[in-house]
């Protein structure tokens, strides 16, 4: 007790102000953010557990037709008791795993081989490949998208026309007429058996990777160049080759920067809603839709607003499950001096 | 109390003197600005015509100013909704009844019963009956639309009048750019002997005729995809007005375009009848409805009735082939009066809610184009899905 009383006022008011003034600072902050973040996040879980229609969009919460249905909204979604053709929660949920899966899959690898070879010593006119490179992350996902079905078009497409252009090559005269983005047949029909990998699926890849490894390499040069040249010096005096080199040095010495970008790569993927629905539209029947894809149809065509945002309060689930792994990988959000 | 009656005098005097000031001079009696939006496709010759209409209003309303916006047809009914549910939007939106019930039921749209009363006497009746829901009027109606057979007479002496012609049309490698999806081709399911509602409103279309006519459009797809032919009216269009294609099947509203590029060889016919009767395509009507949170409502109606008004249809009709809802209007040319033939056998568009179930569970029909699924199974399908 003695010692409490001997502790200076003025020294115990600065103590208060420097408790406090952080929270003052946040304080328009998190206003801002209760209005635009939290305030949404509530209506939506509100609206979740109701029958929301058109006919409630002018009165909103305060719609006397508006009822109460309970949990209805997510059980119709995970049981397909939805008034909703060809939907199955848990088919969708499996592709659009397997599409972010997969797409990183790809992009990491290719970005650091590229970033590799463009690291070779001595390559001309490096700076502007690499300035080239970039061109595919500053184009907007809806353009690239436009152009990508185009290019993918059954009778005008460019790649139709280079597929006939190499059939010629090899004496074919017939002019080549995939159904790219309609044909519903999957072409390995055991790769995915939940969910049909249709044509589709492979042309958004192609069109996807071009969109996608660039970034990826972006990250690995510069990893790269932070490995010092001396490590590969003395694994060369060692004798060690240099598949040997890149799998013992660089390899593991890019590891750090790749795996934030490649978990960045899949959340990216898992939500790539303009990409996916410009491109296909979650065609052929319902073949490409990913969750959110498929949210925004429950509210734009079927006006479905209540189930819509039961849907994406179940996506919210599944993307926090996600993060919630990716976060113990990568310790993203651990203090830097804990 | 002499005061007061003087007072009343002069009130009704002034009043008096008000209103024949505001009826005189040029006619119309709106004033200040009228915001509206519409979804023709630029470029299109509905855009055209819409634009010299416009033009012209300037002389003939010059106390008011009309803004006009293009919003793509996609969103016009999502944006205007969001734009009104937060106390925005236009005065006044153009647009095919298609959702009409939905959006009046939820208030999304002005009543104007009284404030149209007595106005709407040159309208035919099926046109107002458009319009309206449950009783209540929600537009000015300004014109008919329903898809039906355009052929290229160059390509074609006569159209097909029978599902069985067409298909055979096909079989034999004449081009026809049919256009599959659950609007398009819903007029087959008439010709079919098919319907989708009973008098309650329950989906009954399992009980034979639909999945008759899904199997026959499966049968015409899987020609239209073996040859390449378009099988959509966007993919269809150029082809068409090229001279490429013998037949396609679309909507009115692209007859301002077809007849551009193909003149006096562009013909129509009604979508062809099969074994179950006549081809039932949807009948819609286009209208200005009015938005509930709109100031200058009355003007937006002289706008809208200026619009819709006999100079106005004669050029909508002539240049963009609308099929005008207004009576005074002189039809002359004979695709329109083709097209009014055509549409004795359509199925006016229900404005009721049940109507979402067609749409949520019979336009996934890749289903049975593309994944294979038999049209019987498929209807079934759908329709028990649509009685959920």
């Amino acid at each position: 007790m003695a010692s409490t009383s001997m502790i200076d006022p003025v020294k115990r008011r600065s103590d208060f102000r420097k408790v406090v003034t952080p929270y003052l600072y946040l304080v328009p902050a998190f206003l801002v953010m209760s209005v635009i973040t939290f305030y949404p996040l509530i209506y939506q879980v509100i609206v979740s557990f109701t029958d929301f229609q058109t006919k409630d969009l002018l009165r909103g919460l305060a719609s006397e037709n508006l009822n109460q249905v309970g949990v209805q909204n997510y059980v119709d979604i995970l049981t397909g008791g939805l008034p909703v053709q060809n939907f199955e929660f848990f088919r969708v949920l499996t592709y659009n795993l397997w599409w972010a899966i997969t797409n990183v899959a790809l992009h990491v690898p290719a970005g650091i081989v590229i970033a590799v070879l463009l690291n070779t010593p001595g390559l001309w006119l490096k700076r502007i490949y690499r300035s080239l490179y970039i061109l595919p992350i500053v184009v907007p996902p809806l353009v690239v998208a436009t152009v990508w079905r185009n290019i993918f078009d059954e009778q005008y497409g460019a790649m139709n026309q280079f597929l006939t252009n190499v059939g010629m090559l090899f004496g074919s005269i017939d002019p080549v007429r995939i159904r790219w983005l309609e044909d519903f047949t999957p072409p390995i029909p055991w790769l995915l058996p939940n969910g049909p990998l249709t044509l589709a699926y492979y042309a958004m890849m192609i069109a996807n990777f071009w969109l996608g490894w660039p970034f990826m390499t972006l990250v690995a040069t510069g990893a790269l160049q932070s490995i010092p040249k001396d490590l590969y010096e003395a694994a060369s005096i060692d004798g060690a080759s240099g598949y040997q080199q890149f799998r013992n040095i660089t390899v593991p010495l890019l590891r750090p920067a790749m795996i934030p970008a490649a978990i960045y790569g899949f959340t990216l993927s898992f939500n790539l809603f303009n990409f996916v629905y410009f491109m296909t539209g979650g065609g052929p029947a319902r073949s490409t839709e990913i969750l959110v894809t498929f949210a925004y149809d429950l509210v734009r065509n079927l006006r479905l607003y209540g189930a819509a945002a039961a849907f994406s309060v179940i996506v919210f689930f599944v993307a926090m499950v996600i993060f919630l792994i990716t976060n113990r990988l990568t310790k993203a959000t651990e203090n830097i001096v804990e | 109390m002499k005061k007061q009656f003087n007072l009343l005098i002069s009130l009704i005097l002034i009043s008096a003197f008000v209103l024949t000031a505001c009826g005189g001079g040029s006619g119309s009696t709106a004033t200040g600005e009228v915001t509206f939006w519409h979804a023709y496709a630029t470029g299109s010759a509905e855009e055209a015509a819409l634009t010299a209409i416009l033009e012209q209003a300037k002389t003939d309303m010059p106390n008011v100013t009309i803004n006009v916006l293009q919003v793509p047809f996609n969103d016009i009914y999502n944006k205007y909704r969001t734009d009104v549910a937060s106390g925005g939007g236009p005065d006044m939106f153009i647009a095919p009844n298609d959702s009409l019930g939905d959006d009046a039921r939820a208030g999304l749209l002005a009543d104007i019963t009284e404030l149209a009363s007595g106005k709407l006497g040159d309208y035919s009746q099926l046109s107002i009956d458009g319009m309206s829901v449950e009783g209540k009027l929600y537009g000015v109606p300004e014109s008919l639309k329903a898809v039906a057979l355009w052929y290229n007479k160059d390509l074609i002496d006569t159209p097909p009048a029978t599902t069985d012609d067409l298909k055979a049309l096909m079989e034999g490698g004449t081009p026809v750019s049919l256009s599959y999806g659950c609007y398009h081709h819903y007029g087959f399911f008439g010709s079919f002997g098919g319907e989708v509602f009973d008098d309650s409103w329950k989906v009954i279309a399992d009980q034979g005729g639909v999945a008759d006519a899904m199997s026959y459009l499966n049968d015409l797809y899987q020609i239209s995809v073996a040859n390449g032919w378009p099988k959509n009216d966007s993919d269809g269009l150029a082809p068409f007005t090229e001279g490429q294609m013998a037949i396609i099947t679309n909507g009115n509203w692209a007859m301002g375009d077809y007849r551009k590029a193909l003149g006096d060889k562009l013909g129509v016919a009604p979508l062809p009848s099969g074994p179950g009767g006549a081809a039932t395509p949807f009948l819609g009507v286009d209208g200005f409805y009015f938005n509930p949170n709109s100031t200058n409502l009355e003007s937006a109606l002289e706008v809208a009735l200026y619009l819709t008004g006999k100079d106005a249809q004669t050029a909508m009709m002539n240049d963009a082939g609308h099929v005008p809802a207004n009576t005074t209007v002189e039809v002359t040319d004979p695709l329109i009066q083709s097209l009014l033939d055509a549409f004795e056998t359509a199925y006016v568009r229900p404005q009721v809610p049940q109507l979402g179930n067609y749409w949520s569970n019979f336009c996934g029909t890749d289903q049975v184009f593309e994944a294979g699924v038999p049209a019987a199974d498929w209807v079934a399908e759908a329709t028990a899905n649509a009685n959920k």
